[in-house]
């Protein structure tokens, strides 16, 4: 079958009409500018590498930090229907990478990801809502890019790793309208920088 | 599964904390407003301010890399509100404003107090043509289609052909543009775009 335009490439069928759909490759010399970067303890420093597959990087400061990138709450996306989709990987030690889909900016509860994080033996799906629930997958923590695809739906969140179903959650779903992020942690500080890496996010409505 | 990926093709999701910088924002008249939406699917907004006329507009900053007759469009917008009109197309006007009658152009419209959505095109002499389709005026989200090559224009929404002109074709470089206009009466006029698709074949 041959397709003249991307969008009927994407679509169930011709004539749909499509809903939210993003996505990012981050090529260039910087991210696009419509991503805002937020810090919500230390800092963090985003910069496109100069090495092959090597995608965005995040380097915190040697003291603790949380940052993330995200649209400044322009909140296009469901919170019980949209599915977030990453690339990405952590550093050796006592680092946390996150993407998925949050509202008010990391701080403000609300939010759907995958996370890696060195205080954990297993990558783990996140649910924020009224509470937090952290569901572990099957799959140790490492240094390597992973595919995260996280899906939210009416009654449960899901985290598929590098194509297989990990994790399934109930509880604590959010109940707000939800915007992209990528996020870093330091988690120790200590005098020591952390470096994670992004090189794909998508993010659609269904 | 192919797609002709070899001439010009811009794609924009507008998505993000702003519009994308490839996009140059204009004001005709009055004092608009551009902002991306804190809203579920809504995409990017163009709000006119009152007054007679009050405009505003998006294009490429006259960067005009598409052939004027042998363009394909594919756009999701709406008219949210207002009684003026959302017009989506290409034109060689430097500054994005479609409708206008010297201009190369073709365009979807939804124009209140018209009873149907329509196109505006024309071939750049002092005229300029419009076209009913059979879908009712309305302030919903709808998926558009402009096809033109140097004989045919075709406007499809919704997947389905509506409109097929012959006459009056636009010709030369043009550039993508989205254009809201309030005319004289109600309030402000609001323009919403999420998906935007330009590409010569």
């Amino acid at each position: 079958m041959v397709f003249d335009n991307v969008l009927d490439i994407v679509s169930a069928e011709r004539g749909e009409l499509k809903k939210s759909w993003f996505v990012e490759w981050f090529y260039g010399t910087q991210e696009k500018a419509y991503w805002t970067q937020t810090n919500h303890q230390g800092s963090a420093t985003w910069a496109m590498a100069d090495s092959i597959n090597g995608g965005l990087t995040a380097t915190t400061a040697s003291a603790q930090t949380r940052a993330e990138l995200n649209f400044n709450n322009k909140r296009h996306y469901n919170f019980d229907g949209a599915v977030a989709i990453g690339i990405s990987k952590l550093d050796v030690d006592n680092s946390t990478v996150a993407i998925g889909l949050d509202n008010l900016n990391f701080t403000g509860i609300q939010a759907l990801s995958a996370e890696g994080s060195n205080v954990q033996p297993f990558f783990i799906l996140i649910t924020r809502g009224a509470g937090t629930t952290g569901t572990f997958t099957s799959v140790p923590i490492d240094t390597n890019f992973h595919k995260f695809r996280v899906k939210i739906a009416p009654t449960f969140a899901e985290l598929r790793l590098d194509g297989l179903l990990e994790a399934t959650s109930t509880t604590n779903l959010p109940t707000v309208k939800l915007q992209p992020f990528l996020g870093i942690g330091n988690n120790v500080g200590g005098g020591n920088i952390r470096t994670t890496a992004y090189r794909y996010y998508e993010a659609f409505n269904i | 599964m192919s797609v002709g990926i070899g001439n010009q093709r811009v794609v924009d999701r507008f998505d993000g904390d702003s519009l994308d910088e490839r996009w140059l924002t204009n004001i005709g008249s009055g004092s608009a407003t551009f902002a991306m939406i804190d809203a579920i699917d809504e995409g990017f907004s163009i709000e006119t301010s009152l007054g007679n006329n009050a405009n505003g507009e998006i294009s490429f900053g006259n960067k005009k890399q598409y052939d004027g007759n042998k363009f394909k469009q594919v756009s999701i917008w709406r008219r949210a509100q207002g009684e003026g009109q959302v017009l989506v197309g290409i034109t060689d006007e430097p500054n994005g404003i479609l409708g206008s009658s010297i201009n190369n152009q073709f365009n979807w419209g939804d124009s209140f107090p018209a009873t149907f959505k329509g196109i505006n095109f024309n071939d750049g002499t002092p005229s300029g043509s419009v076209a009913d389709s059979s879908v009712p005026i309305d302030t919903l989200f709808h998926r558009y289609k402009l096809e033109v090559d140097v004989t045919t224009g075709k406007a499809f929404i919704d997947g389905l052909l509506e409109i097929t002109v012959t006459t009056d074709l636009p010709t030369g470089s043009v550039q993508n543009a989205v254009f809201v206009r309030r005319f004289s009466a109600g309030g402000v006029t609001e323009g919403q775009i999420r998906y935007c698709e330009v590409y010569n074949f």
